[in-house]
């Protein structure tokens, strides 16, 4: 009798987790899918839409991690942290509010509410990770919050192009973001200032030291970080070199490609590629170090 | 009793109040949706006045004590400005008035100091900006932040005025208009803007300050005109 109500229970329970994630398919799917065809097809949405199509990894990949997890999820105590009816709640009003971003934002804040309501903070420690994937790529106005404030590094790098181009005498004058060169003027807009490419690689960043499990290394994290961001800037300031040369000397096809073209696209993937050997390299480089202090 | 508070224990009350829950915002918000085919977080709501907003390009604005010598679009940036050249009634005091009002529910207020300035350099060689501050002014008890100070180029220097106008109010950041729409798309409508820039000439590489009365006087006709043709 006993075994039989234990059966009856958990078919019970299976039904009720099928019934939610049925209903979380249903309120987010149509959104989903307007996130993925915005990030697909260009300007179809917003440029600051656009700054988020690093959730076309970052979202399966999420997705990914919950499914490893199932087990451990499974196994956890159900038990309710008082902060979920919270997170519910203020998830569910973005939800109805109907406007753009925090409807995009009620997904995190249910999905994080969802972890606390049913197994408490350890469930919420567990899926840590995919929900700050799904955090970072839901699409919001910050990146039109924050380019008012990318002014000074527009200027950097205008001048940084006038510097580098005026190593071969090619007479480029600076004006605070424009570049003058050959009468033509190129000017370093806040959506130039390469913001965009800074967000993609911090994300990869972030998935790649997951998938090596040395998030928790401190001087790895930082390390990798801090390089990945320079290594960004120096290519952000080259690639608008050549772009400004490009404009410059009438090469139109060449500045199309490379602005808005497959070779900006290009660009950016290499840039990304050589993240992982330069991960490899910082583990290898920060494990040694550990193994040579336990000799001493 | 008994038996159905076991039967309680045995649901697991946490899982029924998140279905309980995720099923009313279906109802409520996934629903209707689905239904009409159509979901509030696709577009921006409307701006009623869009077709009044918009043309201000076309035609600039009529402003009293004032005549225009002139009236044109003009590209400055990316997008398309109303230029007027004006004079003041029985005097000889000039000013250029740039207007750019918005183009649809998408279009946000963003870098149209920086293009002006561009655009001021390759017209007159140059932009030198000095003596800037915030100056503010008050319309029918709407009050108006604006960026005032003078700009220097090869030819003229001028005293500018600079701020995106709103129907109750002004500022030159874009943030400032920025928090009023997110604000108001929470009650289903929006914020229109027009960014402004007045330039009066004044006498080269002068003391911008001389000049105030009469950039906040046009500042406060310039702010009018708009409230009146339906920002």
């Amino acid at each position: 009798m006993a075994l039989q109500q234990q059966l009856k229970n958990q078919s019970t329970t299976q039904l009720l987790n099928l019934s939610i994630l049925g209903t979380l398919v249903l309120l987010y799917a149509p959104i989903l899918l307007d996130w993925t065809y915005g990030w697909l097809k260009k300007n179809t949405i917003s440029t600051e839409h656009e700054y988020f199509n690093h959730g076309l990894i970052g979202i399966p990949y999420a997705a990914y991690l919950t499914w490893n997890n199932r087990k451990q999820w499974q196994s956890l105590p159900d038990t309710t942290h008082p902060l979920s009816f919270l997170l519910l709640l203020v998830g569910g009003i973005f939800y109805l509010s109907g406007v753009t971003q925090w409807v995009n934002l009620s997904l995190p804040a249910i999905l994080a509410g969802l972890c606390l309501g049913l197994k408490g903070a350890p469930g919420f420690r567990l899926q840590g990770f995919p929900l700050l994937l799904i955090f970072f790529a839901t699409p919001t106005e910050v990146p039109y919050l924050i380019s008012p404030y990318s002014f000074p590094l527009q200027i950097f790098i205008a001048n940084m192009v006038g510097f580098i181009l005026n190593q071969f005498s090619l007479g480029v004058t600076v004006y605070q973001t424009n570049i003058y060169f050959n009468n033509r003027i190129v000017e370093i807009a806040p959506y130039c200032a390469g913001l965009k490419m800074l967000f993609t690689t911090f994300y990869v960043c972030l998935m790649l030291l997951n998938r090596k499990g040395v998030l928790s290394s401190h001087s790895i994290t930082a390390w990798f970080l801090s390089i990945a961001a320079a290594t960004n800037i120096c290519a952000n300031i080259i690639r608008n070199t050549l772009l400004t040369y490009f404009h410059g000397t009438g090469k139109e096809t060449a500045f199309n490609s490379l602005h808005a073209g497959w070779g900006g696209e290009l660009y950016s993937a290499c840039m990304l590629v050589l993240l992982l050997p330069l991960l490899n390299w910082l583990c290898s480089y920060f494990s040694d170090g550990v193994e040579q202090e336990r000799k001493l | 009793m008994i038996t159905f508070s076991k039967f309680l224990k045995g649901l697991q009350l946490s899982r029924v109040v998140v279905l309980m829950f995720l099923l009313v915002l279906f109802v409520v918000a996934g629903a209707p949706g689905y239904l009409t085919g159509k979901w509030p977080w696709q577009q921006p709501p409307p701006i009623i006045n869009l077709k009044e907003v918009k043309n201000i390009r076309n035609v600039g604005l009529s402003l009293p004590g004032w005549h225009n010598l002139k009236q044109s679009q003009e590209n400055i940036g990316e997008h398309k400005w109303s230029y007027q050249a004006i004079q003041k009634d029985f005097s000889s005091t000039q000013a250029i008035l740039l207007l750019c009002p918005q183009t649809g529910p998408k279009d946000k207020p963003e870098t149209e100091w920086a293009d002006v300035m561009s655009w001021g350099i390759l017209r007159w060689g140059k932009w030198d900006v000095a003596q800037y501050r915030i100056a503010e002014f008050s319309v029918k008890a709407v009050k108006v932040n604006t960026s005032f100070f003078r700009a220097f180029t090869e030819e003229k220097t001028f005293a500018v005025l600079q701020w995106y106008a709103v129907s109750n109010g002004g500022n030159p950041s874009p943030l400032s208009w920025f928090y009023a729409d997110q604000l108001a798309q929470w009650h289903k409508t929006s914020v229109p803007w027009v960014a402004v820039s007045i330039l009066i000439p004044i006498e080269p590489l002068g003391d911008v300050e001389k000049s105030w009365s009469l950039v906040r006087s046009l500042g406060e006709t310039v702010q009018d005109s708009l409230m009146a043709s339906g920002l």
